[in-house]
């Protein structure tokens, strides 16, 4: 009779133990499942802040964006004439 | 009592039984099915897509890069209230109501609503909480010079499976090293969905494209598409290429031609836009051809610089075909100086008679014409010359002051930068450097194709084509204190059998500054309608991208007027 007792507080002991082991386990996983869940999200809204600040910087800084600023301000191209005709040039001597 | 337990027993071993076997037929049997099931209800395959590269120019500042857009789609079933969101929807998106409400009457799970849509559209459309809506990421290309560079860089769209692929230009040619490598990767996650620390995307396989460094100069590459389109609106002219080369090494500094597409939305231009005529386009070059059928010449010792044409004072009859010059002037005894000078078709001829048709041939062939020059853009085309038993004494003739023969731009100016570089023709390359995601760089060094002439003979050539500048028919719109060597170039254009005079390929071919020189640039403008000559309409726009390319690299005049 004592030796069925003590299978049968081993036998409970046993499962509680193992159960518990399950819920620190199982509640461990979940816990950094959630932290990492977190973590990905912010490090994914970080990358998507980081391309549109790039995004805008670039066009901020680019060539296009830069001459039509300066138009705007006033600075125009050099209007000098790209065509003078002086004799004997062919042009002017086929005319 | 003794049976009770022999009861029990078989009962418990009846079960132990049961249970054995639905264990065989779930471990044994339905093993695979059952975990393959499991693994869809706690885990996902999911393909990470790479990064594409970016084409960078040589200051380092992206020309193209990539940028967050998404595409905004809906479930049908979910959507109660159609005729709202969709009126809500086209009012935020700016597309028509018609096409929303045709989308969301589809009896599916997903419709696309529309792609392209910026960050912050989305944020309006999220902060709506709209039920059924949703979206996608969807990485697109940005072009932060706009169309700058449109058809050196091409553009990248979709292949037959829906994958983004590279077309025409640099994204055509390294569409494979920008692309990167498709990962794949198993997610885990619990029964809510979360996702559980496991296999990610260490060991996918994914990586991410390279960067590719450019020779190409973004200001420089601005100057020339501001003063070539300038050019062709001023002239008249129906299309115009122009390309800058670093005669020393091969680079592209900038390579422009118009008409041209906007790469952001090349679906709606014309195909025939996307190929860059720099490297696809074939003509007959004319009288810019003319320095390297006299470079040959000098570099055989055939002639000299004060060598003078005994054939000079007249037309030149070759069989049936009388050869005349552009404006049938006529200089007896004048020597190869001035005949490049007056780029004089009938002393050309006599260069050409002295060379004969194999030395001819070969020389060229040294220059690189008829081949390929190799540079890394897709779609380089290189005319064939004709094979050498099918020279007629006319050809040879023509081919002298270049015609009867066809080139692409690309071909020429490699040719020509020979000159520029003490007689070596390099292979041309668009990209400097290729960068790798792990941040190795890969440098693409420059290479010597051939030894076209002498580095002697070079150093004549130039001084000939320096006085052709400054004393020929474009010395009006020469730069005043610098030594630039030049030849301008009207090739008529071959039309039903004939060549039609008035229709016309103007052109100049030069580089500077002459005695170390920094860039060699070809213009072409393509039936010039304000002038029909290269000196007239070429060569000003040739000389305006010089001076703005001196100025930039801070260039000093070094002689006085």
């Amino acid at each position: 009779m004592n030796r069925t007792k003590i299978a049968l507080f081993l036998f409970i002991f046993v499962s509680i133990a193992c159960t518990v082991a399950q819920i620190v386990v199982s509640t461990a996983f979940a816990t950094d499942g959630i932290a990492y869940g977190t973590l990905q999200t912010q490090a994914d809204q970080l990358d998507r802040e980081n391309i549109e600040l790039k995004e805008h910087i670039y066009t901020l800084s680019s060539l296009t964006a830069i001459a039509q600023r300066a138009t705007t301000m006033g600075f125009a191209f050099d209007k000098k004439a790209n065509l003078t005709i002086t004799a004997p040039l062919p042009f002017a001597m086929r005319q | 009592m003794k049976w009770r337990y022999t009861l029990t027993f078989f009962i418990l071993l009846t079960c132990f039984f049961a249970i054995d076997m639905k264990l065989f037929q779930w471990q044994i049997i339905q093993a695979e099915e059952l975990a393959s099931l499991g693994r869809q209800q706690s885990a996902a395959n999911v393909e990470i897509q790479p990064k594409r590269g970016d084409i960078i120019a040589s200051d380092g500042f992206p020309i193209v890069t990539n940028k967050l857009t998404y595409l905004v789609f809906a479930n049908p079933k979910e959507i109660l209230q159609k005729d709202e969101l969709s009126h809500t929807l086209a009012d935020v998106l700016k597309i028509d109501v018609a096409s929303v409400s045709a989308e969301l009457a589809l009896d599916k799970f997903w419709v696309p609503i529309k792609s392209n849509v910026s960050s912050s559209v989305k944020d309006q459309i999220d902060a709506m909480k709209l039920p059924g809506v949703g979206f996608e990421e969807a990485p697109t290309r940005f072009y932060p010079e706009a169309s700058m560079a449109a058809q050196l860089v091409g553009f990248v769209g979709k292949d037959e499976q829906g994958q983004s692929k590279g077309y025409f230009g640099l994204e055509g040619y390294y569409d494979r090293q920008l692309h990167g490598r498709v990962g794949e990767a198993t997610v885990i996650h619990d029964a809510f969905g979360r996702p559980v620390l496991a296999k990610l995307t260490e060991n996918s396989g994914q990586q991410d494209g390279r960067n590719l460094v450019l020779h190409t100069d973004r200001v420089i590459q601005y100057l020339v598409e501001q003063r070539l389109k300038a050019g062709i609106d001023a002239y008249g002219a129906k299309s115009g290429t122009a390309i800058v080369m670093d005669p020393k090494t091969g680079g592209i500094l900038a390579m422009a031609s118009f008409p041209s597409f906007d790469q952001a939305t090349f679906w709606q231009y014309d195909g025939s836009l996307y190929v860059n005529p720099a490297v696809t386009d074939t003509y007959e070059p004319g009288s810019t051809f003319k320095p390297l059928v006299m470079s040959a010449a000098l570099d055989l010792g055939l002639i000299t610089p004060t060598t003078t044409c005994p054939i000079c004072d007249k037309p030149v009859q070759v069989g049936d075909y009388a050869i005349h010059t552009w404006d049938d002037k006529y200089f007896p005894n004048t020597n190869m100086i001035d005949i490049l000078q007056h780029s004089d078709n009938t002393g050309m001829v006599y260069v050409g008679q002295k060379l004969g048709l194999d030395r001819m041939i070969s020389s060229l062939e040294k220059f690189g014409v008829g081949q390929t020059t190799g540079i890394d853009l897709q779609g380089e085309v290189a005319p064939e010359m004709r094979p050498r038993n099918s020279w007629y004494p006319i050809d040879l003739a023509t081919a002298s002051y270049g015609q009867g023969i066809t080139v692409t731009p690309m071909e020429l100016i490699d040719a020509f930068a020979s000159i520029a570089n003490g007689g070596k023709r390099m292979e041309p390359h668009v990209v400097a450097e290729i960068n790798t995601p792990d941040g190795q760089k890969i440098p693409i060094a420059p290479k010597v194709l051939d030894q076209a002439i002498s580095e002697q003979t070079a150093k004549v050539m130039t001084e000939m084509l320096v006085n052709t500048v400054n004393k020929g028919e474009a010395s009006f719109a020469r730069l005043k204190g610098y030594r630039i060597a030049g030849k301008t170039g009207t090739a008529s254009i071959a039309k039903d059998g004939h060549y039609d005079t008035q229709h016309t390929i103007a052109s100049f071919e030069g580089f500077a500054p002459a005695d170390n020189p920094k860039f060699v640039a070809l213009v072409i403008l393509n039936e010039p309608e304000v002038s029909i000559y290269g000196s007239e309409t070429a060569a000003p726009i040739f000389f305006d991208i010089a001076q703005g390319i001196l100025t930039y690299y801070g260039i000093a005049p070094t002689e006085g007027e």
